[in-house]
């Protein structure tokens, strides 16, 4: 949950406004739909990688 | 923090397996990263060697007949320790030891052998805990150990340790204890009471030995003395468990320190009490101030660091590492334990500066004072137990802090409006009764009492997230959102930019944005300043990037360590910089291409043409033909070739760079491509509009022409249009070369012209007047037409 605090200094009142932060990224949703097992390959750019998704999906 | 559940098991009794236990904390919120056995091997037995003969080919392999119980086998082992009568631990044919490592039964130089005698290392045993005995031999069992039993089981091995990462705010889950109330919480069970009982003589401590405390840094500070301490080995469960929680074992005094920080979360220090004056005095240290911490090493102090002295000079840097002079060594008799609480922010500062230690972490976190008192009567409890200590009488106490539980109210009406739920309020209350906070109901009114042990809770919210997570991320129903959802926008021209470049046949990358501060100006003679992290998470990563290259490059080095040597490579991205005092960003375009490209049935190696080629058809793509030139760039970075290196110039105007990375930055043939997108983007392009297609058919002629190395393909297309006149109406280069045939210093490059009018076809004569123009042009300046 985002802290009040957090709320208040962004100019929300935090008696009107909740917050929630999750970590749901482009990244994690990307691992789900294509089966990947390890969130750092989608940044370490091998080839081997890559070259399975050049076609269209 | 690695917890042992052994450990654990002292304070709570629950009867899952390693796995559920893990998935069960994950869904309360606390995520863990492995559980496993502590010795991770199957198929271990204890087995007595009955009979060792030396193999018969060999100098240093012995045969010998292992007893394991149920049967005699004949093992062939290689340790220069073993000998008739051991007891041993045996790996039977079948077992599976750490690393994936299946013992099979085989022969071994002629003779058969049926498992093998093991050592502690080859029990997966992290290295720093291994002995020098442990690396040279086979483990030996007691002469007791009785033969055929599990050997992990008798060493008190047996255990599962759980390695947990946790979140900033649960300091309280750095302890034994602390989890113990967590998995309590889950699975709704009481948590045991810590054993503190010792018996203590009528001396009193404070009669000769006092604290002072002068900085606002500690807001309390407990000691006791114990006298006559044994210092030995510790039993094997305390060192057990410390390895499983990832500490070496000392010896049990030292060891003891460390089994109350892990069990507790309270760090202590202990001191040799004969190397004290009586006192011990809490203050910041003195600018400059000198100590030697207990690794021998001598550090500079500050006014930020809080230490112990003992009257005259700093004797320890507190909450972080003691020091050299009052440690505990083979010879203490008398120990001073100090139990207490520095300022976290302090702390934090220091442990950044000096030494993150497990100690240093908790004080981080914050701590429960109630703690502070448990620890340092457990340590009597345990140094009366294991270490043979007299414990004297009273404590020396300063104390400033608040014991009481955390009163919050809240309402059964926001803790669901919150959540977004309708729990019962029975429910509610009853996570709350497992959690072990204390409350009372008024009306629509919850007030609830929060032990300090739990100081994360500070207010309602963090009351209302306790909620949510015992009562269970899991029994949240799934709901869309219930604001109406917008489709998001994207800049179309970068898609087709991005689009065009895999039609190239380039792999698109996705790198960090954060990269190394010596890194982030390679590549580039613009004039800027990189920005740099005030407080980086690491150095590798501490400044913001001004161009990918940088980063395609370690993507090349990354991709050739794993022998993938063809990468054609593209990134479109955000470069960031200062100047003038002011931050800008640029969306930039950067290519990297090296090894082989497949072009139609044939692969060839890159060169620079396949670069420039690239940077073309983008360029035409975008409407820029006829509008862009590449010109030998006079002042280079110095990280690219001297002679294979162009800006590329759009309407008067420098876009980019593309060439070759110099060959002593980068020993392979890497070229790049930096087009900045901003920039380019703003420029004027052409009118795509129809020009008439001549009726008349086009003559093609090739011309191959020799020049120096150092005369760029460029510069003779220019003389070739404007000796040609405007019967020429297109030219390309098919094929450049160099090697036999042609002078060292010089390069061919082969043209394809194409001639034509709208009026008429060209005769062969008019074409061939033309050619010779050229040909006489182009000699005349000092190029050599190949025949």
């Amino acid at each position: 949950m985002v802290h009040p605090n957090v709320l208040k200094m962004n100019g929300y009142d935090p008696e009107k406004y909740t917050g929630f932060a999750f970590g749901t990224g482009l990244d994690r949703l990307a691992m789900f739909k294509y089966g990947i097992t390890d969130i750092r390959l989608l940044y370490q750019n091998d080839v081997r990688f890559l070259n399975q998704f050049d076609r269209m999906d | 923090m690695k917890l042992s559940t052994n450990f654990v098991k002292d304070y709570i009794d629950i009867d899952v397996d390693l796995k559920t236990l893990a998935e069960d904390m994950t869904k309360a919120g606390n995520e863990y990263d492995s559980a496993e056995k502590f010795i991770n091997a199957t198929n271990l037995v204890v087995g007595e060697v009955m009979e060792c003969e030396m193999h018969p080919d060999s100098d240093h392999l012995h045969v010998c007949k292992v007893n394991v119980g149920k049967e005699t086998l004949q093992i062939v082992c290689g340790a220069p320790n073993v000998r008739k009568g051991l007891k041993v631990i045996v790996a039977l044919p079948g077992a599976v030891l750490p690393g994936d490592f299946r013992i099979k039964a085989g022969v071994i130089r002629g003779i058969e052998s049926n498992g093998m005698l093991c050592s502690i290392a080859e029990l997966g045993l992290d290295s720093k805990f291994l002995k020098p005995e442990d690396k040279e031999g086979i483990h030996e069992l007691p002469i007791e150990t009785p033969v055929g039993e599990d050997p992990i089981k008798l060493m008190g091995m047996e255990d599962g340790v759980i390695d947990f990462e946790l979140t900033a705010n649960r300091g309280d889950l750095l302890s034994v204890l602390g989890m113990a109330y967590e998995i309590g919480a889950i699975y709704d069970k009481k948590v045991k009471e810590v054993e503190l009982s010792h018996s203590e003589s009528n001396e009193n401590i404070n009669n000769n030995f006092k604290v002072e405390v002068n900085t606002e840094n500690c807001s309390i500070f407990l000691a006791k003395k114990v006298e006559n301490v044994v210092i030995k080995e510790s039993p094997e469960f305390i060192k057990n468990r410390l390895m499983a929680s990832g500490i070496r074992p000392i010896n049990n005094v030292v060891d003891i320190s460390n089994y109350v920080m892990l069990e507790l979360g309270q760090p202590l220090h202990y001191y040799d009490a004969d190397t004290l004056n009586g006192m011990l005095e809490v203050r910041m240290a003195n600018e400059g101030e000198k100590l030697t911490t207990l690794d021998d090493i001598e550090r500079t102090l500050s006014t930020e660091d809080i230490v112990i002295s003992d009257g005259n000079k700093a004797i320890g840097l507190a909450g972080v590492m003691g020091g050299l002079e009052t440690e505990i060594t083979e010879n203490t008799k008398n120990i001073i334990i100090e139990s207490a609480i520095f300022d976290s922010v302090k702390i934090r500062k220091t442990s950044k500066e000096i030494l993150r230690s497990e100690a240093s972490t908790r004080f981080e976190k914050g701590l429960d004072a109630n703690r502070t008192y448990m620890a340092i009567e457990r340590s009597c409890n345990l140094l009366e137990k294991y270490a043979d200590a007299k414990i004297v009488g009273g404590l020396v106490k300063y104390d400033t802090t608040n014991l009481e539980d955390t009163k919050i109210d809240i309402t059964f009406e926001k803790i669901n409006k919150v959540l977004g739920l309708k729990i019962e309020k029975e429910d509610i209350l009853y996570v709350f009764r497992k959690l072990g906070f204390t409350y009372e109901v008024e009306n629509e009114v919850v007030h609830v009492s929060v032990p300090k042990r739990r100081i994360d809770i500070e207010i309602a919210e963090d009351l209302i997230e306790e909620v949510g997570r015992i009562y269970g991320v899991d029994n949240i129903e799934g709901r869309l959102p219930a604001l109406p959802l917008k489709e998001g926008s994207y800049n179309k021209t970068i898609r087709n930019i991005r689009n065009k470049m895999i039609d190239l046949g380039l792999n698109e990358t996705l790198s960090y944005i954060l990269v190394n501060d010596k890194e982030a100006v390679k590549y580039s003679t613009d004039i800027f300043e990189a920005i740099k992290l005030l407080d980086p998470m690491t150095e590798e990563r501490n400044t913001l990037r001004y161009s990918m290259i940088p980063s395609l490059v370690k993507i090349y080095e990354y991709n050739k360590a794993r022998n993938q040597k063809d990468v054609s490579i593209f990134e479109i991205g955000k470069g960031f910089y200062k100047k003038d005092d002011k931050f800008g960003e640029n969306t930039k375009l950067c290519v990297l291409m090296t090894g082989e490209r497949n072009s139609g049935l044939n692969t060839k190696q890159v060169d620079f043409y396949d670069i420039k080629g690239i940077t073309e058809e983008i360029l035409d793509y975008l409407g820029y033909n006829g509008r862009y030139s590449f010109m030998i760039k006079n002042l280079l970075p110095k990280e690219f070739h001297p002679y294979q290196t162009a800006e590329i110039n759009v309407n008067n105007d420098i876009v980019g760079i593309v060439g070759k990375l110099h060959p002593e930055v980068q020993k392979d043939n890497v070229y790049v491509l930096e087009i900045n997108l901003d920039k380019l983007l703003e420029k004027k392009t052409g009118k795509m509009k129809y020009k008439e297609i001549s009726k008349f058919p086009s003559v093609k002629k090739d011309l191959a022409v020799i020049v120096e190395k150092d005369v760029t393909s460029e510069e003779i297309a220019k003389q070739i249009k404007k000796l040609a006149g405007n019967l020429l109406i297109g030219s390309k280069i098919f094929d450049v070369y160099t090697g036999t045939g042609i002078a060292e210093n010089k390069k061919s490059i082969a043209y394809s012209l194409e001639f034509g009018t709208q009026e008429r076809t060209l005769t062969d004569e008019e074409i061939n007047t033309i050619l010779e123009k050229i040909i006489e042009g182009l000699e005349k300046q000092g190029a050599e037409i190949r025949k």
